[in-house]
Parts: structure tokens; C-alpha cells; sequence
């Protein structure tokens, strides 16, 4: 029975996904509708002059005839030579040296501090100098796509390979990789997340700076060169035409050559976890579900932490759409935060658990550390931090290791909403919201007590938060109501999982 | 989201660093400063070697002087100060612009759905390709300077600012919610600091952004000061040294705004707040 409902549900909500998913393509499309609507009113309302503002149909005339004769095609091709050219060079250049650059100390001492005072320097107030010194013509913009390229270029390489995991080296080498091997089967799809993106800033970077250099650097072809001239001739649609094949070639390049280079390669090595992306999608779960899911998720697992913040997200992902719901597939498995950690990573700017707390969570992972580092083995970041987390594994043993562990637990359950630790008020937590919101999910258990307890106080105070009486009433309330529905949830699911 | 990848390589960069705190102040001086002097003695050495006429590739000493001419005159400092309030003009712009957009986006879907056609069609268009249409519709000078660098950095705010929205737990805010927080505590206490990471990603990329813009359409725009205008003028008299002394003023610019004011912001901000280490 219990499986009739859940796939009825699924159903509904994939039902209610695809509805949700047609209302925002049909609100897109109005918009953009709307949006030339206005444009072609106010462009043949004849308040401007239909020399700076031609009307659509104009615009789309002009480019077609641009497109038949086929000089849109040429300026395009040139530009295209330039850009490729250019990033070409770029790369060349950047991702050996960025390579190197992480490999090697020396090398990274000497570059880096260069490329860190030549990286702000917008690559079009090169443009003049180089006019001088080169003259009119390709060598100029092909310099300076080159220059705009080769920083994120060669940055992206160079945080790549220093962000490979010192754990697959050291596994790697212990399994008798030699250098070469370390290289091309490690270090190489280790750091291919990093490089791809550089590449794609790369591409974007120098798409810009080749428009720049065309317009300024004036050749006599080229799509930045068509719509300068254009402005000497008042040809407004000339430039709007332009300005829609650079759109559309800039999108093609970003979306379709960039994206298809992901998908063959950090995709398809398993260096992108697609999950990661599931939990950023806004999801419609009622507070009494997401309670009942992580009690569920707490009672059958017992090494979880993280889990149990994802139980929510039980949902066919539409990434790795295969219907099948799985708990905590949106956030990254403890272990994960450990290897991040001691890269000295973060995933997208938000803030991971770190350090002892990530490191005590899988011990048995440190105790593998312990082996003697091979030679260049690159991350000074995350040996460091990864033997403060092994001090903190001998200093104080297992005991205090299980102590750790316990309280782990304990806080993610507080995080989760499920119980609440005295310690968490005090204890400085990297992933701690601030305010209210944690501390308000921090009644869980305790909220029945605290509720029986102190309910003489008008309010109750935990840390720096103030809870009025109310609010913990129905937070206890409800956690009475969704514990015995967790216990019969539970049961289902130990009948249901015997396989 | 490419743009957030920047982000990492800072904080590996910021990593290697502190990660030198250990070395003596004296050799991590020397070490920063050996590369610079060896490209410096090159180029030395490649402009008295006479291959090139001095006017294009005059010597250091050359260039250093005419810094200290054109400082001591006024007209350095002038050009700065003219690219600098353009700048702020811009990316203010930009900057309230791009939270508010990007904020609407990401708390309602209808803003969304409305919004987000329109700045994923204007977001890939290379900003200076703008350039012309701008001083067609707006005449030359100022205001298109301002106007263009405002438009153009307006995206990757908007962009950082929806993704970090989108990106706030769920569990913040509906505990928040299960406690009774009406919709403007949510969105002070929770929404606000749970995106700032991003929003501040966000602004950092908007005015890098906005500087490299800036130059460019100054070059265009004909404005009558601005470090842009003061290279591009200095063509056509062939002063390579005054075009150098901009491109390095440009280059000490760029590197402060990054460094100086954007990491004291994050500093008093998201990293107190436990937001981010």
C-alpha cells in the first residue's frame, strides 16, 4: 500500500514539476513578447528618430540581407579567426604554466606574482600600445585576446591542479603510479573541473575583449569593426543586426561547444557530482514531511550527519533523472567535506564544514593519511589541516573521537530540527546561519522540556536568540506529532527494505 | 554560475599565502619582488639594445618620469579622479539595480520567469559591443560612460545575487518559518546573510567588470578626461611612456579595488557572521 502511495506521489509531483515547468516557459515567452512589443511601439510611435531606433521587421531585413550576401558571414569568420586564434595561443601558453605552476614551487613563485599584477589590467588599455607597436590590423586583436584569455586561463589551471585530492595522489602513488601516470590518470581529471571552467571564462573574456580590440583597432572586417562603422553611418540596424549574431554566437559557443566538452569529459569521469545542483532548486515540502523524513533517515542510519539535512530533498532529481528517490543525494557525503576540506575548497561559495569537524566524521580516512607523503605532492594547504585533524586523532584517542562523532550527530539533529545541544549555543560553527533561524530549528527534543519547564519566562533565551513562548509550543507540538509518525514510517520502511 | 569559479582560485591564492605566513616577512618580500625585477631588467635591456626606437619602447626611468611629470602637474591625478567618479556612478548603478533584480528573482517565481529571458539574452552580449548603439541613442560624453558600465555590470550581480537566494538552505528558512517569522524577519535574518556570500561574489565580478568596461568605452566615448582617453590620446603623438604610466595606473587601480575594499567588506560581513571562513 505504502508503495501505491509513494509512487502516486511521485507521480503528482512530476505531474506538478512539468505544469510548473510550462507556466515558466509560457510566462518567458510572454515577456518577450511583450518586451518587443513595446520596443516596436515606441520605435514606430515616431517619438526617436527611425534612424536610431528602427523597428523590428527593419532590423531582421537588414540582417537577412546581411546574411544572403554574405558579408555578415565574412565579418563573422574574421572575428571567429581572431577569437580562436587568440585562445588558442592562450591556452598554450596558460594551461602548461598553470600546470606548472601548481607542480612546481619555483615556477609558482616566479609567475605568480607577475600574473597577479597583470591580471587587473583590462586587456583594452593594451590596445593603444599595441596599435603602436604592431600596427592596424589582426596582430593587435589576436594580442589581446591572447592577453584577456591567458589569466583565467592560466589561474584555473593552476587552482586546479593545487585543488587535486591529496588522497588519490597518495593512493595513486601507492599503487605504483610513476610520474607519468600520476599525471594523465590523476592529476590531469583531478584538475579538468577547474580547467574547463577556465576555459569557458577564457572564451568569454576574450569574446569580449575581441569586440573591444575590433572596435578600437579598426581593421577593415569584423563583427566589433561593423558596428562602429555603422555608428559613423547612423545605420541603427546595421548594429542591431551585429549585435544579435555576436549574442548568438557568443550563446552558441557558452551553451552548446562548452557544455558538449563538459558532458565528454569531467562529466563522464565522474568529477562533477550532478546532485550537487539538485538542492537549488526551490522545493515545496511541508515542514511536516521534511521532520518526518529526517527522523526516518536518523533512525535507519547511524552514521549519517549531513543526511539528515537533505532529508528533505527525497525526490527524483531532474539531473540524474531516474526516478528513483534517494536520501541525501543532494548534499555531499561527509567524506566529500573531508577531501574538500583539506583541499582547502569550497563548493560554490557556501560555506562546507570543515577541518576537525569534517575530519573527525571519517577517522578512518585520517589514519590512512598517516602514510609518508611522496615528493611534490603539491598541497601544502591541505597537509596542514590534515594533520591538525590527525593531532587531534592521537591527542586524544578514540574516545574522544566517538565523544566528537556523538556530538556530531547531535548537531546535526539540532541542525535538522530534531533535538537541540546546550554546547551548540556556544560552540563557533562555520556552517551556523546567524539569528534566529537555527536556533529557532534547534527545538526539537528539547522543546517539549523547555516548553514544561520554563514556561513561567515570557521568553526563553538560547545564546543570542530569543524564542517567544508560542512559537515553542507549536515547534514542540508538532515534534510530539511527527516522532510517532516517524516510528510507523520506520516500520514501514524495515518492511519494505529486506533485500 | 561559471562566473563563481573565481572564487576558488582567490581562496587558494588566499590559502598560499597565509600558508607563507610561516617564511620570515624579508624573504616573502624578496620573493614577490625577484620576478618584477627580472622582467624589469629585460626590458631594460631590450630598450637600450636599440632594436626599437625609443619613442615606442622608451626605458623604465623614461616611463617613471613622465608618472612624476603628469602627477606633479595635476593632469594624472585629474584623469584618476574623472575615471574613478564614472565608476562609482556605474557600478552604484549597477549595484542596486542588480540586488534588486536579482533579489526579486530569486524569492518570487513570477519575477522570475519575467526577468530572466531578458538578462540571459542581454547577459552574453559582449558589454562593448553596446558601445555604439549607446552613444548613438545617449550623444557622446559622460552619461553613456556611466549608463553603459552600469548596464553591462548589472549581470553578474543580478546572476550571483538569484543564484545565492536560490541557494539559501530550505531548512533556514522554513524553521524560521515554523517559528513565526513574518516574510521581512525572513528576508532580514535569514534570506539576507544566507545570500551575501554570493551578493558579494556578485558585486566583486560586477566591478571587475565595470573596470575593464570602463576603459574601453572611455577610449570610444570621447569623454575629455579619463585614464582611457588619456592612453588612446596619447597615440597620436606617439607617447608610448604616458600610455605605459596609464596602463600601470590602470593595473594599481584594479588591484586595489579587489583587494583593499572588497576584502575588508567580506571581512566585516559574511566571515564575521560565520557565513564563510
Amino acid at each position: 500500500m505504502s508503495t501505491v502511495a509513494s509512487t502516486t506521489s511521485a507521480r503528482t509531483t512530476s505531474a506538478q514539476a512539468a505544469s510548473a515547468r510550462a507556466t515558466s516557459a509560457y510566462r518567458a515567452g510572454l515577456t518577450l513578447l511583450v518586451v518587443a512589443a513595446v520596443y516596436e511601439a515606441t520605435a514606430r510611435s515616431g517619438a526617436f528618430p527611425p534612424a536610431l531606433l528602427p523597428t523590428l521587421p527593419k532590423v531582421a531585413a537588414t540582417l537577412w540581407e546581411l546574411l544572403l550576401d554574405g558579408t555578415m558571414l565574412e565579418h563573422a569568420g574574421y572575428t571567429m579567426y581572431r577569437v580562436l586564434f587568440g585562445l588558442a595561443l592562450a591556452v598554450a601558453v596558460g594551461l602548461p604554466l598553470g600546470i606548472l605552476m601548481g607542480r612546481m614551487r619555483s615556477v609558482e613563485n616566479f609567475c605568480l606574482p607577475l600574473a597577479s599584477a597583470l591580471m587587473p589590467i583590462p586587456s583594452l588599455a593594451w590596445v593603444p600600445v599595441f596599435i603602436l607597436w604592431f600596427g592596424l590590423g589582426n596582430t593587435v586583436a589576436i594580442l589581446i585576446v591572447f592577453y584577456a584569455a591567458l589569466f583565467p586561463m592560466l589561474l584555473n589551471a593552476w587552482s586546479g591542479v593545487r585543488a587535486v585530492n591529496p588522497l588519490w595522489l597518495r593512493a595513486a602513488g601507492a599503487m605504483g603510479a610513476d610520474e607519468r601516470a600520476l599525471f594523465w590518470k590523476v592529476i590531469i581529471p583531478g584538475a579538468s573541473p577547474f580547467i574547463i571552467t577556465g576555459l569557458r571564462q577564457a572564451f568569454l573574456r576574450a569574446w569580449i575583449a575581441v569586440v573591444g580590440a575590433e572596435m578600437l583597432a579598426a581593421s577593415d572586417w569584423g563583427l566589433g569593426w561593423v558596428i562602429f562603422d555603422a555608428k559613423e553611418f547612423l545605420n541603427a540596424d546595421v548594429m542591431l543586426a551585429s549585435l544579435a549574431v555576436i549574442g548568438v554566437i557568443g550563446f552558441v559557443f557558452e551553451r552548446l561547444v562548452f557544455g558538449s566538452i563538459e558532458r565528454a569529459t569531467v562529466m563522464r569521469w565522474g568529477m562533477v557530482r550532478t546532485a550537487k545542483t539538485c538542492m537549488t532548486k526551490e522545493r515545496r515540502v511541508g515542514t511536516a514531511r521534511l521532520l518526518r523524513a529526517a527522523l526516518a533517515v536518523r533512525d535507519t542510519q547511524e552514521d549519517t550527519d549531513e543526511t539528515f539535512l537533505v532529508a528533505g530533498s527525497r525526490r527524483p532529481c531532474r539531473r540524474c533523472d531516474d526516478g528513483t528517490a534517494r536520501p541525501g543525494a543532494g548534499l555531499p557525503h561527509p567524506a566529500d567535506h573531508l577531501d574538500r576540506a583539506m583541499a582547502g575548497g569550497r563548493s560554490g561559495g557556501r560555506a562546507l564544514p570543515r577541518g576537525r569537524a569534517a575530519a573527525v566524521g571519517t577517522p578512518g580516512q585520517i589514519r590512512r593519511g598517516r602514510e609518508p607523503a611522496g615528493r611534490g605532492l603539491g598541497d601544502r594547504d591541505g597537509r596542514r589541516r590534515q594533520g591538525r585533524a590527525r593531532r587531534l586523532h592521537h591527542r586524544d584517542g578514540r574516545q574522544r573521537i566517538a565523544r566528537d562523532q556523538r556530538h556530531h550527530v547531535q548537531e546535526a539533529a539540532v541542525r535538522s530540527g530534531q533535538g537541540f545541544h546546550p554546547d551548540h549555543a556556544r560552540r563557533p560553527d562555520p556552517v551556523r546561519p546567524r539569528g534566529d533561524a537555527v536556533l529557532a530549528g534547534a527545538f526539537g527534543d528539547r522543546a517539549r522540556g523547555l516548553c514544561q519547564g520554563q514556561s513561567r519566562q515570557a521568553v526563553v533565551r538560547i545564546g543570542r536568540a530569543r524564542i517567544a513562548p508560542s512559537s515553542l509550543r507549536r515547534a514542540a507540538q508538532e515534534h510530539d506529532r511527527h516522532r510517532d509518525d516517524a516510528r510507523s514510517l520506520q516500520g514501514q520502511r524495515a518492511r519494505r527494505s529486506p533485500t | 554560475m561559471a562566473d563563481l569559479a573565481p572564487t576558488a582560485s582567490r581562496h587558494v591564492l588566499a590559502a598560499s599565502t597565509s600558508a607563507a605566513a610561516g617564511e620570515s616577512r624579508w624573504r616573502v618580500v624578496a620573493r614577490t619582488a625577484f620576478p618584477f625585477l627580472v622582467v624589469a631588467l629585460l626590458w631594460e635591456f631590450t630598450a637600450y639594445l636599440g632594436i626599437f626606437p625609443r619613442k615606442l619602447f622608451p626605458p623604465l626611468e623614461d616611463v617613471a618620469a613622465t608618472f612624476v611629470r603628469l602627477t606633479a602637474s595635476g593632469i594624472l591625478p585629474h584623469h584618476v579622479l574623472d575615471t574613478l567618479i564614472r565608476l562609482a556612478a556605474g557600478f552604484a548603478l549597477a549595484a542596486v539595480a542588480g540586488v534588486a533584480i536579482g533579489l526579486a528573482m530569486g524569492r518570487s517565481r513570477r519575477a522570475e520567469d519575467i526577468f530572466l529571458p531578458l538578462v540571459s539574452i542581454g547577459a552574453p552580449i559582449p558589454g562593448l559591443a553596446y558601445t555604439p548603439l549607446f552613444l548613438l541613442w545617449f550623444g557622446l560624453g559622460n552619461k553613456t560612460a556611466v549608463l553603459l558600465v552600469g548596464f553591462v555590470s548589472a549581470f553578474p550581480i543580478i546572476f550571483n545575487t538569484w543564484t545565492g537566494v536560490k541557494a539559501v538552505k530550505e531548512i533556514w528558512v522554513r524553521s524560521a518559518q515554523a517559528m513565526g517569522a513574518d516574510s521581512r524577519r525572513l528576508f532580514h535574518h535569514v534570506i539576507l546573510p544566507g545570500a551575501l556570500p554570493y551578493v558579494l561574489t556578485g558585486l566583486r565580478l560586477g566591478l571587475a567588470q565595470a573596470w575593464r568596461i570602463l576603459v574601453g568605452v572611455e577610449m570610444l566615448a570621447a569623454v575629455p578626461w579619463g585614464l582611457g582617453w588619456m592612453i588612446f590620446g596619447a597615440r597620436e603623438f606617439l607617447n608610448t611612456d604616458v600610455m605605459l604610466a596609464g596602463v600601470a595606473v590602470i593595473g594599481v587601480i584594479g588591484l586595489a579595488l579587489e583587494k583593499l575594499v572588497f576584502q575588508r567588506l567580506e571581512q566585516f560581513t559574511v566571515v564575521r557572521w560565520g557565513m564563510m571562513t
